[in-house]
């Protein structure tokens, strides 16, 4: 009964452990993303600055 | 089959996900249920053999996995679309992770029934190598920066890589083993009790669902990264 249930806790944590690692993953893909268009977005906001300082 | 351009962000799909996540929950219970109450217990090995119920469908779609990564690299080299290349990185994470699963609760059975932990019979040496193949087809991948140059060269190893399938699926069948042969026939070939093989359906509906599941997620996140 032991090894049954090890068996399929172990296929549950495996699958779990998965998941997150899916959800984590894409968690920080969006982020980066983000981080991205807030420096393509910055980019023409300060060049813009400049040119209205001069 | 989840075709790869059918997945995106929008509402609808966000909203399928979730009838999809849904419908694994929900079919895990019965599968739990089917395995655990609905199937009779064994006579040689008690309930010890229950372990079947998941170990058997695991393997099965950590086949599919591997088959499918070759269909989709196959599929990329005629059609040069990276969208190919996106389902077979996806299917070629969830062979590894099905054949994980398959190993680790064969090896969990094997202590009690056979003394040993792991045997290097053809079946365990051949379910070691795919697994194997596709740790490092997912290894080779960080090794090309070029996307297309990537997917080519990925390709090419994944096709190869799924010929490990058939050869490990008969080898049950072509070698003396310490892995039982097939108990799953048609009508009356099948060595199964009935109720058993019911119960065996229903869990692999359950391992199937999972599995789709898991792809449309892994897949999801593949198009997040070539944005």
């Amino acid at each position: 009964m032991t090894s049954l249930i090890a068996a399929y806790l172990t296929f549950g944590i495996v699958i779990s452990g998965y998941l997150v690692f899916l959800s984590l993953r894409k968690r920080g893909l969006e982020k980066s993303n983000r981080t991205v268009t807030i420096v393509i977005l910055t980019i023409p906001i300060g060049a813009s600055n400049n040119l209205v300082g001069r | 089959m989840i075709s790869p351009e059918s997945i995106g962000n929008s509402k609808s799909t966000v909203r399928r996900n979730r009838a999809l996540g849904a419908a694994t929950l929900l079919s895990m219970v019965i599968a739990l249920w089917a395995a655990f109450i609905y199937a009779p217990t064994e006579a040689t090995m008690g309930d010890l053999q229950r372990i079947f119920y998941i170990h058997v469908p695991a393997a099965i779609v950590g086949f599919i996995a591997a088959i499918v990564v070759a269909f989709a690299s196959v599929m990329f080299l005629i059609k040069r679309d990276l969208k190919w290349d996106r389902l077979a990185v996806s299917n070629a994470e969830l062979c590894v992770l099905f054949v994980s699963t398959a190993m680790l609760m064969g090896s969990i059975w094997a202590k009690p029934a056979w003394g040993v932990w792991w045997v290097w019979d053809a079946r365990g040496t051949l379910e070691f190598a795919l697994w194997l193949i596709f740790v490092a087809y997912l290894l080779l991948r960080h090794y090309v920066s070029n996307p297309t140059k990537r997917a080519s060269v990925s390709a090419v190893f994944g096709i190869l890589g799924a010929i490990d399938v058939p050869i490990n699926y008969m080898s049950i069948e072509w070698y003396r083993t310490q892995h039982p042969s097939h108990v799953i026939g048609s009508g009356s070939d099948s060595k199964l009790d009935p109720d058993m093989r019911i119960a065996l359906a229903i869990c692999f509906v359950f391992v199937i669902l999972l599995y789709t599941y898991l792809l449309t997620r892994r897949i999801e996140l593949e198009k997040l990264k070539s944005e």
